[in-house]
């Protein structure tokens, strides 16, 4: 877990978390391909393969261990999600982290991405940060599987209690509506990792299936109003929490583990 | 596969052959009736004889010892009228001994209806009556004729009612069949001439309420969609053209003046490409979503509260409008129920939002309302800005999928008018005094209760 030392740069935390790691990468279009491969290496990771067709992506994937996958959809004969759907037909296979990342973006292919065992979902064009910033998410996600399956986070004196929808801080409880609760939660499980605004708005605003021209705008204002809430919070509980809301770099959100000292 | 046209022939043929079966059938059983009538006519004969004999042979009849007379006499009677009036008497003594001459019991009497006994016999039936006397049984019979003259004309009339029949029903089902093949063939028409890409053909004057109407409506209905969904197709991929191909090409020649200007100069440039194809792509998606909203038939349609969708939209605006632009929204929301797909519902409301709150002033207020008007669910989205240019109301009036790019925010009102399209709606943007309003209208339908 992220350790008080990790607290001065937000990005180290995440780093390490990438750092090491080995991915396999499906993806037909070698600019594409050779492009993803420095981003990964440049974040630290010890090792990249890529592949170009299905067929090749379900034998390493099946014979190397890797951390996540990243697959696309669209590739020359056997396709990502077929080449997912027998990877996960097999043991070795069923348990790796998989990202699709791809050109086809309706609602019904996203539906048939996480239907084949996929475990996230991005539309390609996305910035580095934004790929980065998926892995993390699927890499702590993994972490936790092996976790206790209790319902309660606990991130410094700030306790959410997910079944009852509650949030307390140093024990007093903070006022928040169902969205602002979701945003929050999301932020506490992945507490000292920058989230980014599209993740935020596709699990805090699930409901919707269309991403509006301000969704930045929207979400920025929840968090705002979130920051204040917990800063009411933190006063009554003699706290400063004014900080405890992070911006980290240009896309992302994060929730600090502890106040700033 | 079937030779065409052979099916009124084949018709024809089964018909005919089911007519013989129900001649046959008909024509058994009266001939089975005419036999039962000529049977009981010969019973009743046999019993007139038998009560004119036991009158004629009177005080014999009663006497136990007259066996010999009676035997006699029986044989008597038998030697005069003999086996060609087609009468046969016969009489047993009670103590067994044949008179002479006299013929034996017949071996067998099948009973045939009361006292009537059928007496089979080499060269034709013969229907008997019994009586048993003091000195002896006494068997008077009559011979069944061979035909009657109910038969004859049996006969004479089947074969006429059998050629008639026939005839008929062959050319009957024939014509039926014909009339159904001829129909039949027209749908076959409209499928060749739409295999070869021709949607637009149609099954002609469709009348009557058959299942071979109802096929052809069905048939009409479903070209009529494809027909909607293809033309749909082909205006969203002219829009994709058309909206692409400009900043495509303002790209293009960005590139090319960067290609002459000193290297210190680029990066400016590659933001602002970089910019330009961030457009780019959001204008790419909105028109992918559009095509998504015309054309997918994966989206389920649900019966609720108009209100439901439409705070939706506004729960996505509020927040922002109020921190940011200091925006109220106000709402109006009626209970009224539709049935549709509840996010392409909120989709459009927030688009014309969205719209609204562009026009607004800072500090001003925008209005939805959502009320119900005869059969109509109607949303109102009310604000008090400059409005939308007249050029963009008339382009609303003459081709909804012309407007795309009123309010600075790519294809929002395209994707209004695919959404009201795809539910049989209505879309009108006009002014009210100093308001602009935007409205959609569907179809509303009772609330499901309980």
């Amino acid at each position: 877990m992220v350790t008080e030392t990790l607290l001065d740069d937000p990005m180290q935390a995440f780093r390490a978390l990438l750092v090491g790691r080995a991915a396999l990468l499906l993806e037909d279009e070698p600019a594409v391909s050779a492009h993803i491969e420095h981003t990964l290496r440049g974040i630290g990771f010890a090792r990249v393969d890529c592949v170009e067709t299905g067929e090749a992506a379900v034998a390493l994937a099946l014979s190397r261990s890797y951390d996540v996958l990243i697959l696309d959809r669209m590739t020359s004969s056997l396709d990502g999600l077929t080449a997912l759907a027998r990877i996960r037909e097999q043991d070795t296979g069923a348990g790796v982290p998989a990202l699709f990342l791809t050109a086809l973006g309706s609602e019904r292919h996203r539906l048939e991405g996480l239907a084949s065992g996929g475990d996230d979902y991005l539309v390609k064009p996305v910035s580095d940060e934004e790929l980065l910033a998926r892995i993390a998410v699927l890499l702590r996600r993994r972490s936790w599987a092996r976790d206790d399956g209790s319902d309660t986070v606990t991130v410094g004196d700030m306790v959410l209690s997910k079944g009852a929808l509650r949030a307390t801080l140093q024990g007093h409880p903070i006022d928040l509506t169902a969205r602002e609760f979701a945003i929050l939660a999301l932020l506490a499980d992945n507490a000292g990792l920058p989230v980014t605004r599209s993740m935020l708005w596709s699990r805090c605003w699930s409901s919707y299936n269309f991403q509006p021209a301000n969704f930045g705008n929207t979400i920025d204002v929840h968090i705002s109003r979130l920051r204040r809430k917990l800063e009411a919070a933190g006063t009554v509980a003699g706290i400063d929490a004014s900080d405890l809301i992070v911006a980290v770099r240009t896309q992302g959100i994060m929730l600090r583990t502890a106040p700033r000292p | 596969m079937t030779r065409a046209g052979s099916a009124p022939t084949r018709l024809a043929v089964l018909m005919v052959l089911f007519s013989i079966v129900a001649l046959g059938l008909s024509f058994g059983s009266a001939a089975l009736l005419d036999r039962d009538a000529r049977r009981l006519r010969a019973g009743e004969a046999a019993r007139f004889d038998m009560e004119s004999l036991v009158e004629k042979l009177k005080g014999a009849a009663d006497d136990p010892s007259a066996g010999p007379l009676l035997s006699a006499a029986t044989g008597q009677i038998a030697r005069y009228s003999g086996r060609a009036s087609g009468r046969v008497v016969l009489f047993v003594p009670a103590n067994k001994t044949a008179a002479p001459g006299s013929a034996i019991w017949p071996a067998r009497l099948v009973p045939l209806k009361d006292d009537l006994l059928l007496l089979p016999d080499q060269s034709g039936e013969a229907v008997a009556v019994v009586r048993n006397l003091p000195a002896g049984r006494l068997l008077v019979a009559r011979d069944v004729q061979a035909t009657g003259p109910l038969r004859s004309s049996l006969v004479r009339y089947a074969l006429v009612t059998a050629i008639l029949l026939l005839s008929l029903s062959g050319i009957a089902a024939w014509l039926v069949g014909r009339l159904f093949s001829a129909r039949i063939a027209e749908l076959n028409t409209v499928c060749n001439a739409v295999e070869a890409g021709d949607v637009a053909a149609r099954i002609p004057a469709v009348r009557g309420n058959d299942e071979l109407a109802l096929l052809s409506r069905h048939l009409n209905r479903m070209l009529a969609e494809l027909e909607r969904r293809i033309g749909d197709l082909r205006a969203s991929s002219d829009r994709i053209a058309h909206d692409l191909r400009t900043p495509l090409a303002r790209l293009g020649s960005r590139l090319s003046f960067m290609a002459d200007l000193p290297a210190e100069q680029h990066a400016a440039q590659i933001a602002s490409a970089q910019r330009e194809i961030g457009d780019l792509i959001e204008a790419f998606n909105g028109l992918l979503d559009l095509r998504e909203i015309e054309t997918e038939s994966g989206l389920v349609r649900l019966i609720f509260p108009l209100a439901d969708a439409v705070e939706e939209a506004i729960e996505l605006y509020e927040a922002v409008a109020e921190d940011q632009n200091g925006i109220t929204i106000e709402r109006r929301l009626g209970d009224v129920t539709i049935e549709a797909v509840p996010t392409l519902i909120t989709r459009a409301v927030a688009n014309l939002i969205d719209n609204a709150l562009r026009a607004s002033p800072t500090g001003g207020s925008v209005t939805v309302v959502v009320s119900r008007d005869g059969a109509d669910a109607v949303v109102e989205v009310r604000d008090r800005g400059a409005g939308p240019p007249a050029t963009v109301i008339r382009a609303l009036d003459d081709d909804l999928g012309q407007v795309s790019s009123w309010g600075g925010h790519g294809i929002g009102l395209s994707i209004v008018s695919a959404v009201v399209r795809r539910h049989a709606g209505r879309f009108d943007l006009t002014r009210d005094g100093a308001e602009t309003v935007a409205s959609l209208r569907f179809p509303s339908v009772p609330a499901i209760t309980g």
